[in-house]
């Protein structure tokens, strides 16, 4: 099925496309089963981050006010890109990674289930 | 000797005062005349075959509207001159009015220009006149529940950016998305999405609450004006009622485009009420009903009895009905979670429920309520004593088509947020859910210029990128959003409560 138009032809650039970030990238990530953040994240950030500083500086921060992220080894992680098995080199960068414009991440860490062990 | 003149019954009348002013045109075509009611495919034999639901005429309707007016406007006098803002069950109510003025109001207005296109797009003149009235119908909900809220306005927050944050703030751009959609599709798919899908389809589950809310809650003004529409909806259902049926005796062609529209507005429409929902579990101190039993009155029978119904015409029920009643025991609450952390950039508060209401909760909503969503308030319950209230300071991933960001989980598990991606013209579009996910494959053409917030806000075009910058470019204050105990709507509460619970003091000595 495609959309029914009027008129030659109905083309439209798509609104987040990458041009549109000025060299930076959008990505999307969510750690699993620390549902008190209800919803994946979303970033800007530069193709070239080391994919390690972004989870140490940027990700990790972002869940302050959970007691598991003091305890979090991200190498333990169980990694998923776009829905499919994936494992990260923490000392690449995005790029190196192959984590595109809004590429979809996701981490799992096993043993650390969230609040009450119920995903929260 | 001259004759007395006859006077026209009210069918003969009806006749002559609408379909009788139509004509066939032969300076231009009738296709040049009505250049968009053929290019979504329905087939049309015989636009006479057309019912009308009802029989107005023009003269009958305004006097009919004038008199509902008066009556209307006389009780919001009262409303205003016996402070009737005093009435109210508890100032935390007041969210769900400001809920209604920035979401649903401005699709009254949304309502009002499509039905004017509708009632100038269709080449039959019975359903031009139904679209006309109800253009107007539309137009007048919306003056006057600007005019009921704007007493409100006078004492509470949240309420005065309304037309501006329609257009600007991330969660009104849930509702606002849901009506854009359905106006930038042809004028059948139009009326199937607003008429039949949501007006008679799903009416009960936003009328019920909102109206039965208010008055269970002593909000004159929302009771008044809600029981003014009344009569105008009953109308509008019928609208929707006949438009599936003409549509489906016309051709059989159309069978298979009707479908498809009703399961794309079927999971558009779902998605929209789960902010209803929210809003009838949260923010009604006096609870009319839980969502989940009002799913399950006015969907699981209601709504499947009526798709019993209408499978002698071929239709089915609508795809993923199943996987929205997956959801009955978690939508809301995943919801009231969403725009509790997010509270700070709305023109919203939001609060953790009182131990009363969160037994209400356990025992409308049982086993899973109890291990997942209890312990997660009761957990920012006490960040909030220690006066760490919690907020999200990032951005969150949002559905590119129903625009509510990604909090819902995979229908057999609550616990897993459900993002799914589909790649058109190389770039990657997430979506929350397989409802969503076919409704951007079908027609991704369309859905990839979708203004998705939190991209735009990346993207630098909403005034910055800080919360400070994206609530200045909304013109909400700090002071309007954020949590309930405290703010300044709470603070006034409290004041009207201690002034009323005086002594009125010492009978003057005669
Ligand atoms: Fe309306
Ligand atoms: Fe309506
Ligand atoms: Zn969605």
């Amino acid at each position: 099925m495609a959309v029914k138009f009027i008129g030659d032809s109905y083309d439209f650039p798509c609104a987040n496309r990458q041009e549109n970030y000025g060299g930076d990238m959008n990505i999307y990530i969510v750690w699993d089963h620390h549902l008190i953040y209800c919803a994946p994240n979303t970033y800007r950030l530069p193709p070239n981050m080391k994919f390690r500083d972004f989870l140490e500086q940027v990700f990790a921060p972002d869940y302050f006010q959970h007691p598991d992220v003091e305890k979090v080894d991200w190498e333990k992680g169980v990694w998923q890109m776009e829905n499919q098995p994936w494992q990260p080199d923490f000392d690449k960068t995005f790029a190196e990674n192959g984590i595109a414009h809004n590429s979809f991440i996701r981490v799992a860490t096993p043993g650390l289930e969230g609040l009450h062990g119920v995903g929260n | 000797m001259a004759e007395k003149p006859k006077r026209l019954n009210l069918n003969q009348k009806y006749q002559l005062m609408t379909r009788g002013l139509d004509w066939e045109t032969t300076y231009q075509s009738m296709d040049e005349v009505f250049p968009y009611d053929r290019y979504e495919g329905i087939k049309i034999k015989d636009w006479d075959k057309w019912q009308d639901p009802f029989r107005l005429t023009m003269d009958a309707y305004w006097k009919y509207q004038a008199e509902k007016e008066r009556k209307l406007y006389a009780i919001l006098d009262s409303v205003a001159q016996n402070n009737s803002q005093l009435n109210i069950s508890d100032g935390r109510y007041m969210n769900a009015v400001k809920i209604w003025m920035q979401g649903v109001t401005p699709l009254e207005y949304a309502a009002f220009r499509g039905f004017a296109m509708l009632g100038r797009g269709f080449r039959g003149a019975g359903a031009r006149v139904a679209c006309q009235f109800q253009s107007i119908d539309e137009m007048r909900h919306y003056q006057t529940q600007v005019h009921a809220f704007s007493h409100y306005n006078k004492y509470f927050n949240g309420f005065n950016q309304y037309s501006r944050i329609r257009d600007r703030a991330w969660y009104l751009s849930i509702p606002k998305s849901y009506f854009e959609d359905a106006v930038s599709a042809g004028p059948f798919e139009l009326i199937t999405a607003i008429s039949f899908s949501f007006e008679y389809v799903l009416t009960n589950l936003l009328f019920m609450p909102f109206v039965s809310g208010a008055a269970y809650n002593g909000d004159m003004a929302t009771t008044t004006f809600g029981f003014s529409a009344q009569s105008d909806e009953s109308r509008h259902m019928t609208l929707g009622l006949e438009i599936i049926k003409f549509m489906l005796e016309q051709h059989e062609d159309n069978l298979p485009i009707v479908q498809e529209w009703l399961d794309k507005w079927f999971w558009r429409g779902y998605r929209l009420l789960g902010l209803v929902g929210t809003m009838m579990d949260y923010m009604l101190p006096k609870k009319v009903m839980s969502w989940r039993q009002a799913w399950e009155i006015y969907w699981e029978d209601n709504g499947m009895a009526l798709f019993n119904d209408l499978a002698r015409y071929g239709l089915r029920p609508p795809k993923h009905h199943e996987a929205a009643t997956k959801e009955k025991y978690r939508i809301t609450h995943e919801f009231w979670s969403t725009i509790y952390q997010f509270s700070h950039a709305t023109a919203l508060y939001t609060w953790i429920p009182t131990t009363e209401e969160l037994d209400w909760l356990s025992a409308e909503y049982g086993e899973l309520f109890d291990t997942v969503y209890r312990p997660r308030y009761e957990y920012w319950q006490e960040l909030h004593e220690k006066g760490e209230r919690f907020f999200q300071k990032r951005l969150p991933v949002v559905c590119n088509v129903c625009q509510i960001p990604i909090f819902h989980t995979m229908p057999d598990d609550p616990l897993m947020n459900c993002c799914l991606v589909s790649e058109y013209k190389g770039t990657k579009h997430q979506m929350c859910s397989q409802g969503c996910l076919d409704i951007f494959n079908r027609e991704p053409e369309k859905y990839c210029q979708a203004y998705i917030p939190p991209q735009q806000i990346y993207q630098g075009n909403c005034g910055g990128a800080s919360l400070e910058d994206y609530r200045k470019w909304l013109h909400i204050k700090d002071e309007e959003t954020g949590e309930y105990y405290g703010s300044e709507d709470h603070v006034m509460w409290e004041q009207w409560q201690a002034q009323a619970a005086k002594p009125t003091g010492v009978a003057p000595a005669s």
